[in-house]
C-alpha cells in the first residue's frame, strides 16, 4: 500500500528541487548577480568622484538595481513549468496550491534576492558609506528583497505563455513596488541624518506580511487561469 | 464513481462537443476516439478539472470535483500528452517530485524497481532527461503507473511514442488497474498499437467517438 507523506515534507521537496535546478541551470542567479553589480558599479563610473553626490545617491541606486535585477530573473519562475507540462501536474497536486506557489517564490528570493542581499554591503563600500548606513541598507533589503519575489511572481504567473515575457512582467510590476522603493530608501536616507529609521523599516515589514499573505492567493488564481 | 452532467466545450468560440452526459464505474475504462481536433485532450483536461466546462459540470462520487478539490485530486491520475519532466534532472529525480507532489512516499529502490519495470535500466535512469529519447521519456512518465494506485487514472494519449515491448507493459498495466475495480480514460490513435489496447482494456471498454 501507498505511504502518504506530510504536506510540510512534501514542501520541502519542493524547494529542494527548484534549489538544485537553479543550480544546474544558474543563468538566473548569475545573470541577477553581474548585472546588480555592473549597473552599481557604472554610476561611480559616470558621475566621477565626487564623494558627497555618491553618498546622497547610494541607496536610490542599491535599490533600483536590486529591483532592475530580480525582474530579471523571474520570467522563467513559472513559464518553464509551464513549457514543460509540469504545471498542470503542480496545480493538480494534493498539496494546496497556494502553498507551493509561496515555497516557489521562497525558493526564487533564495537564489536571487539572497545573494544581492549578500553582495550589497560589498557594493556599497564604493561609495563611501559609514557602517551605519551600510547595515540599514541591509535590513531595508533583507525586508524588501522577498517582497520583489512575492510580488514579482503575480508578474510573472500572469505572463505564462508569452514570449520574451521580460519587458512585460517589468511594465505590470513595477508600478506596485513603487511604495516599496519608496520605504526602503527612505530608511537609509533618515539613517544618513541621524533620525530614527525604524517606522519606514516597519512600513516595509507590513507590506511584506501582506505580499507573503495575498500573493500566493493572486499566483494561484492566475496559474489556473493560465492553464484553462 | 465518474459522472458527467451534460458536459460541453467551446474552444475560441468554437463548440467542440456538447452535452455529454456518461458515468463509469470501477473497473470501466473510456476510450476517448476521435481526429485531430475534435476536443480528446479537451475533455480529458476537463475531467482532470483543469479546464472549466463551458457548461455542465463533472462528478466524482456524486460530488462535483470543484467542490471538494483535493479530496479529488488525491484520488486522480492525470498524465498529460506532453511528459512532466525536467530537461535537467534524470528519472530518478523526476519521478520522485512527480511521487512528491502527490504526497506519496517512495523510496529510492521503489522507485528504480519502478523504472526497471519500463525496461529503464543502469545508467538511462541517472542521465540527465534531456538526452533520453521521445519514448524513453514517456516510459519514465508513465512509471508513475507502477507507484500510483489511484481509483481514477486519466491518461492522453499514453501509448505515443512507446514500441511493442513498452506498449505491452502498458498493456498490462492498464489490465490490473480495470481488474482492481478502478476506473481508467484514455485517448488514443489507435491502429498502431491495437494489439496492446485490446489486451489493456479487454472488454472493459465503453468507446465515445468524437466527430
Amino acid at each position: 500500500m501507498t505511504k502518504k507523506i506530510g504536506t510540510l515534507h512534501t514542501l520541502q521537496t519542493i524547494f529542494m528541487r527548484d534549489l538544485v535546478l537553479a543550480l544546474r541551470r544558474p543563468s538566473d542567479t548569475l545573470g541577477a548577480i553581474f548585472f546588480f553589480s555592473l549597473v552599481i558599479s557604472l554610476f561611480p563610473l559616470a558621475i566621477g568622484a565626487q564623494t558627497e553626490l555618491l553618498q546622497r545617491i547610494a541607496p536610490g541606486i542599491l535599490w533600483v538595481s536590486a529591483l532592475l535585477a530580480v525582474m530579471l530573473s523571474l520570467g522563467r519562475l513559472f513559464n518553464d513549468d509551464y513549457q514543460d507540462g509540469i504545471l498542470e501536474q503542480i496545480v493538480l497536486s494534493v498539496c494546496p496550491l497556494e502553498l507551493i506557489v509561496l515555497v516557489k517564490m521562497l525558493c526564487h528570493w533564495c537564489y536571487t534576492g539572497l545573494i544581492l542581499l549578500i553582495l550589497s554591503p560589498i557594493l556599497a563600500l564604493q561609495f563611501n558609506l559609514s557602517t551605519e548606513i551600510i547595515g540599514v541598507l541591509f535590513l531595508s533589503l533583507l525586508i524588501g528583497t522577498p517582497i520583489l519575489s512575492c510580488i514579482g511572481a503575480i508578474g510573472a504567473a500572469l505572463t505564462i505563455g508569452i514570449k520574451s515575457s521580460g519587458t512585460l512582467i517589468s511594465l505590470l510590476i513595477l508600478p506596485l513596488l513603487i511604495p516599496v522603493l519608496i520605504l526602503g530608501t527612505l530608511a537609509v536616507d533618515a539613517a544618513a541624518v541621524h533620525s530614527p529609521y525604524s517606522l519606514y523599516l516597519y512600513l516595509l515589514i507590513a507590506i511584506g506580511a501582506l505580499s507573503v499573505f495575498l500573493a500566493p492567493i493572486a499566483c494561484a488564481a492566475a496559474l489556473k487561469i493560465a492553464l484553462d | 464513481m465518474l459522472r458527467t452532467i451534460a458536459l460541453s466545450c467551446e474552444r475560441g468560440r468554437q463548440q467542440l462537443w456538447r452535452d455529454i452526459n456518461l458515468s463509469l464505474t470501477g473497473s470501466q475504462a473510456l476510450l476517448v476516439k476521435g481526429d485531430n481536433g475534435s476536443g480528446k485532450s479537451s475533455f480529458l483536461r476537463m475531467l482532470a478539472g483543469l479546464l472549466t466546462p463551458t457548461s455542465g459540470q463533472v462528478l466524482w462520487n456524486g460530488e462535483s470535483i470543484t467542490k471538494n478539490r483535493y479530496s479529488f485530486q488525491e484520488e486522480l491520475l492525470y498524465v498529460g500528452h506532453l511528459a512532466p519532466l525536467k530537461p535537467e534532472l534524470n528519472a530518478l529525480e523526476n519521478l520522485q517530485y512527480l511521487m512528491n507532489l502527490r504526497a506519496i512516499q517512495v523510496s529510492q529502490t521503489d522507485l528504480i524497481n519502478a523504472l526497471n519495470r519500463w525496461q529503464m535500466h543502469g545508467k538511462t535512469i541517472l542521465r540527465p532527461i534531456k538526452q533520453l529519447s521521445q519514448g524513453q521519456k514517456q516510459r519514465v512518465c508513465l512509471a508513475q503507473l507502477s507507484l500510483s494506485h489511484q481509483p481514477l487514472w486519466i491518461l492522453d494519449e499514453p501509448f505515443n511514442s512507446l514500441d511493442a515491448m513498452g506498449s505491452l507493459v502498458l498493456g498490462t498495466y492498464l489490465q490490473d488497474h480495470l481488474k482492481s475495480q478502478r476506473s481508467l480514460v484514455l485517448t488514443s490513435h489507435l491502429h498502431a498499437n491495437l494489439d496492446a489496447i485490446k489486451v489493456g482494456l479487454s472488454n472493459f471498454e465503453t468507446v465515445l467517438q468524437f466527430s
